[in-house]
């Protein structure tokens, strides 16, 4: 078996190589990873580029864009600075975005598991649960818990997480559901590996691509539910926010509408670079997938 | 002897059946929201009147029952909720279940109008995208389908008001009519069809983007289908194919889209309904949740949950008549 050598000869290119490789074929998808990272860039650097606090007065009120360099993309009508709005409307956005989505898949990811790995009446009971938190709708659910828990950004989050577990729960579950009849999973339950072990050492690792991907719709979704919630006013006062921009700026839409345009641009860009980052990902995974 | 029952029926019944569960649990949580809601009825009620001294409110608590262990007053609760009655609101001194009726319709028309918009038009352009794969027009479509998909409704709405409104004055800014104009007739419809029509572009802009995308999906793959070869082998045209042979599988998954999705719409109306004051259900929720009106919000979330329920409903007959593969037994 002298060709099995050449055939293993070619050492494989690292595996983030071969991922990149694929990945920049997308040209849309490179241009969402760029807005993504100036997004991120904007997070950390806040403070740092823009130093004024975005709720205090930092010029006279609705200065226009470009007029006054202190304040380069104007001031709302309480003269607050809008580019300082908006660095750490980004901040807030992604880390209520982030743990928001972290929270979704930690119990999507329980509840799908445990209700296809198990099937029979732990499966009807958790669906039935999944398919009650389905019909309600999602953006009334969320204001029926922020009027409950209050406004803090912790609890904001974690109602965010509340509203959105139901479509990876349903994913994780076609996910196990196909997986654990397969020769790994026997294999390892003869050996007698715990049912835990099971799910999450066995089974999870390989469910959680198409998880991964759809983590940035859901990291979408996130971000435009924070924002309207904090359009309607009913979001954490204590932070700057996008949607809390806007929806100060409806006062003065009349004279000064780059108040709601400026933030309105940030969170356009912002939900599509996860969009788009989200289908290079999904192309970048499964290759094979009807190839354009 | 076995009853000459159609099958339809059979698959409605079961189906009905089905969504028993769901509804017992969604009134179980609406229970355990109030429950977890700072103050009871009692509460507001003295709060209502202005105080009260703690013997009057012992009786009230009595006489309300919340002085029962929890599953009786569940039980109670879910009895009141199976009637539709949702209770008292101590803001609109009405019953809930009123105050929820005089909102119902314009909601329902509201969300009719955009479905039906988001629905057509996205089915519409998508075909044409996939039609013309990688076309200038499929780019153009499907980057306008990312950019409404990525636009939060609040901020359509508030450019929408900005040009049509403000700068071109073209459209009314708000109400869903003219108030002290009384329009009888068609005058009516009209000065309604105006004010609805930004609400509706709002709202639909985005599910109009998914429906696009899942449509040129869809069509992309049933368009290389043997059959569809046959049919053109066999001389069919470009739109006969189209509507004759591709259409009706290709809408399969936006049909199952749109039932699935119907909640989220139901929810997005209130940001909507509150930028363009719409005296609608979501509306009422919003100013429910800054007035701390929990009662009139169970009941909103109840009566949608209802609402979502039988839609599905109706997306899952329309399914089952398009697709004749589907089991109806």
């Amino acid at each position: 078996m002298t060709n099995l050598d050449a055939e293993l000869s070619p050492p494989e290119p690292p595996r983030l190589l071969v991922f990149w490789h694929r990945y920049k074929r997308n040209r849309a998808a490179l241009f969402g990873l760029a807005i993504f990272a100036i997004v991120v860039l904007m997070a950390l650097t806040a403070g740092i580029v823009d130093p004024g606090d975005p709720l205090r007065r930092a010029g006279a009120p609705l200065t226009p864009p470009f007029v006054d360099m202190a304040t380069p993309l104007g001031t709302d009508q309480l003269g607050r600075d809008v580019m300082s709005g908006i660095f750490y409307g980004a901040r807030i956005s992604l880390l209520i975005g982030v743990v928001a989505t972290l929270v979704a898949i930690a119990i999507g990811v329980v509840i799908g598991a445990l209700s296809g790995y198990f099937g029979g009446w732990v499966d009807d009971v958790l669906m039935r649960i999944t398919e009650a938190f389905q019909t309600i709708p999602n953006f009334v659910l969320l204001l029926t818990l922020v009027a409950i828990l209050g406004s803090k950004i912790e609890w904001i989050t974690l109602a965010i997480g509340i509203v959105s577990w139901t479509a990876p729960a349903r994913m994780v579950r076609a996910e196990f559901m196909s997986l654990r009849s397969r020769e790994f999973v026997d294999a390892a339950r003869n050996l007698g590996v715990s049912n835990t072990s099971i799910i999450f050492r066995e089974i999870l690792p390989n469910a959680l691509p198409p998880i991964v991907v759809y983590a940035s719709v859901i990291m979408a979704l996130s971000i435009l539910l924070e924002s309207a919630l904090a359009f309607l006013a009913l979001g954490d006062p204590n932070y700057a926010s996008w949607g809390n921009m806007i929806g100060q700026g409806r006062a003065v839409l009349r004279s000064a509408p780059y108040c709601a345009v400026i933030p309105g641009i940030a969170i356009v860009l912002t939900v599509l670079s996860f969009s788009l980052l989200g289908e290079g990902l999904n192309d970048a995974l499964n290759p094979r997938q009807k190839k354009q | 002897m076995k009853l000459p029952i159609p099958p339809i029926l059979i698959y409605a019944l079961r189906r009905l059946l089905q969504a028993v569960p769901v509804i017992i649990l969604i009134m179980v949580g609406t229970f355990l929201l109030l429950k977890l809601a700072p103050g009871d009825t009692v509460d507001a009620l003295v709060g209502d009147m202005g105080g009260a001294d703690a013997a009057f409110i012992e009786r009230l608590r009595v006489e309300y029952g919340l002085d029962q262990p929890v599953w009786v007053q569940l039980w109670r609760y879910m009895a009141k909720l199976a009637t539709f009655d949702f209770g008292w609101s101590f803001v609109y001194e009405q019953p809930v279940s009123t105050v929820l009726m005089d909102r119902l319709g314009t909601t329902l028309l509201l969300m009719a109008t955009s479905l039906s918009i988001a629905f057509t038009v996205g089915i519409a352009l998508g075909a044409i995208a996939a039609r013309r794969v990688y076309s200038a027009t499929d780019n153009l479509i499907s980057t306008l389908g990312l950019v409404f998909y990525a636009t939060p409704s609040f901020f359509l709405s508030l450019m929408m008001i900005y040009l049509f409104s403000v700068k071109l004055g073209w459209l009314p800014v708000g109400g869903i009519q003219t108030i002290a104009a009384f329009y009888k007739g068609w005058d009516h419809v009209v000065d309604v069809a105006l004010h609805l029509i930004m609400p509706t572009a709002a709202l639909s802009l985005i599910y109009l983007s998914f429906y696009l995308r899942l449509m040129r999906a869809s069509v992309l793959e049933v368009g290389d289908l043997d059959y569809v070869r046959t049919a053109r082998a066999k001389g069919a045209g470009e739109m006969r194919l189209m509507i004759h042979h591709i259409m009706r599988n290709a809408l399969l998954p936006v049909v199952t889209l749109l039932g699935l999705q119907f909640s989220t719409v139901l929810g997005g109306s209130v940001v909507v309904e509150t930028i363009f004051t719409l005296p609608g259900l979501g509306q009422l929720a919003y100013q429910s949740v800054v007035q701390r009106d929990m009662n009139t919000l169970m009941g909103i979330i109840f009566l949608c949950s209802i609402i979502v329920v039988v839609v599905n409903f109706l997306t899952d007959l329309l399914y089952a008549r398009l697709d004749s593969r589907i089991e109806l037994a």
